[in-house]
C-alpha cells in the first residue's frame, strides 16, 4: 500500500471503520512512512476535538423547561384541575352538608338526661347538674374514665353501659314501650 | 435489540401513564439536546427542536414498532427535525441567518459556560463543524461526537451503511483540513500581532 492510498484510509481507520484488509494493510504502512503517522495524529487530534461538543453546560432550567412544555403539550389536563371541576367539588360538599344538616333538623328531640339514668353503675361519678361528664380527679385512685352518657343519646329510660365511653340503650329507649312485642 | 425494560416503558406511556413517559424523556433528553444543538448551535433552537421531538414521539407511540430500537426512532425524528429548521433558517428570509453555522453563533454571548479556554475550544470546533455540508455534519455528529455506530446512523438518517462509511469519510477529511486551515489562520493572526506589538 502506497501513501496515497493509506492516507485516503485513514479517515476510516482512525474511527475503527476501515475493513479488516484495510486496516492490516493501513497498519503495515504506518509501521514504515513516518508522514501518515503525523497525518493519522492530524484525524485522531480532529476527533478527540469533536468529542469535546459531546455535552456541555446548558442554560440554567433548560430541562425542566423541555419536560414542562412537552408535558404541557401532551397531557393538558393532567395535573392541573380546571375552575368548573372546583365549582362542582365545592358544590357537592355544600350539598353534602346541607343534607346532614337537613337530617339532623328532622330528628325529633329527646328528654333531657335524667341522673339515674346515666350514672345507674356504682363506680360512676354522679353527673353535674347539666348532665356533662365530671372530670376524674388528676391523680385520683380510679383507673379509669367514667362518663356520662353524652347528651345526644337517647335518654328517659334507663340505658346500658358496657363501659367507660360506650353505651347500649334498651330498646324500649328507641321504639316505645308499647311498641316492643317480641 | 430493544431493552425489554424500554418496551414495557413504551407500553405504558402508551396507556397515558405520565411518570412512565417522564421517565423516558428524562432518558434520552439530554443527548436529544446536545445532538439538535451541534447541528444548530443555538441554545434556543435546540429546547425547541428537544420539546417538538418528544412531543411527536408521544403522539406516535402507538405506531412505533417495538421490535425497532426505540432511541434510532427518536434521533431519526430529532435529525429530521434539525434539517426542517436548518432548511428553513437557510431559505426563509424572515428567519435570522445568524441562528444557523457559519457565521457567529448569537448564543456565544450568553454561552452559560462562560469564557474558559474550554468554552473558546468548543465554539472554534463547533464554528468549523458549522462550516460543513449538511449531510455530513450530521453523520460527524452522530458518530464522532456522539458515537452512534454506523448501522444505527444508517437508520436514524435513512440510508445504507455504505453511504455512511462514504459521508464520514468525507466529513472527517474536510474537518480535518477546515481545522487546519483555521489553526493555520489562527498562528498567522497571533504572530501579526507580536510584530505589531514589537
Amino acid at each position: 500500500m502506497g501513501c496515497e492510498e493509506a492516507r485516503d484510509m485513514l479517515a476510516l481507520y482512525v474511527g475503527g471503520e476501515a475493513a479488516d484488509n484495510d486496516r492490516i494493510a493501513v497498519e503495515a504502512h504506518l509501521t514504515t512512512c513516518a508522514d501518515c503517522r503525523k497525518e493519522l495524529d492530524k484525524y485522531r487530534e480532529t476527533r478527540g476535538l469533536l468529542a469535546e461538543l459531546r455535552e456541555g453546560a446548558a442554560p440554567e432550567g433548560t430541562f425542566e423547561r423541555v419536560w414542562q412544555r412537552v408535558r404541557d403539550e401532551v397531557m393538558p389536563h393532567r395535573g392541573r384541575v380546571p375552575v368548573a371541576d372546583w365549582v362542582v367539588r365545592v358544590a357537592a360538599v355544600l350539598m353534602f352538608g346541607a343534607g346532614i344538616g337537613f337530617i339532623a333538623s328532622m330528628t325529633p328531640a329527646r328528654a333531657p338526661a335524667a341522673p339515674e339514668a346515666v350514672a345507674t353503675h356504682d363506680e360512676a361519678q354522679p353527673s353535674t347538674a347539666r348532665g356533662e361528664a365530671p372530670v376524674p380527679a388528676v391523680g385520683g385512685d380510679r383507673p379509669y374514665r367514667v362518663d356520662a352518657a353524652p347528651r345526644w343519646f337517647p335518654q328517659g329510660r334507663p340505658s346500658v353501659r358496657l363501659d367507660g365511653n360506650y353505651y347500649l340503650p334498651h330498646v324500649e329507649a328507641i321504639l316505645g314501650a308499647d311498641e316492643v312485642d317480641f | 435489540m430493544p431493552d425489554p425494560a424500554e418496551i414495557e416503558l413504551i407500553r405504558k406511556c402508551r396507556e397515558g401513564d405520565e411518570s412512565a413517559f417522564r421517565e423516558l424523556v428524562e432518558r434520552y433528553q439530554r443527548r436529544t439536546y446536545w445532538v439538535a444543538h451541534n447541528m444548530l448551535n443555538s441554545y434556543e433552537l435546540a429546547q425547541d427542536i428537544c420539546q417538538e421531538a418528544f412531543v411527536r414521539v408521544f403522539r406516535n407511540l402507538g405506531r412505533f414498532d417495538t421490535k425497532k430500537n426505540f432511541y434510532t426512532w427518536l434521533y431519526q425524528i430529532v435529525v429530521n427535525l434539525c434539517i426542517d429548521q436548518m432548511r428553513k433558517l437557510s431559505h426563509g428570509r424572515a428567519v435570522d441567518l445568524e441562528e444557523i453555522g457559519g457565521l457567529p453563533d448569537p448564543d456565544e454571548r450568553k454561552d452559560p459556560v462562560g469564557s474558559t479556554e474550554r468554552a473558546d475550544l468548543r465554539r472554534r470546533v463547533q464554528r468549523v463543524l458549522d462550516r460543513l455540508p449538511l449531510k455530513y455534519k450530521i453523520v460527524l455528529t452522530l458518530r464522532d461526537i456522539h458515537g452512534f455506530s454506523c448501522e444505527e446512523i444508517a437508520e436514524i438518517a435513512e440510508c445504507t451503511n455504505a453511504t455512511v462509511r462514504w459521508r464520514l469519510h468525507r466529513a472527517r477529511r474536510l474537518f480535518k483540513d477546515l481545522w487546519g486551515r483555521t489553526m493555520d489562520r489562527s498562528e498567522e493572526e497571533a504572530s501579526r500581532g507580536q510584530a505589531q506589538e514589537g
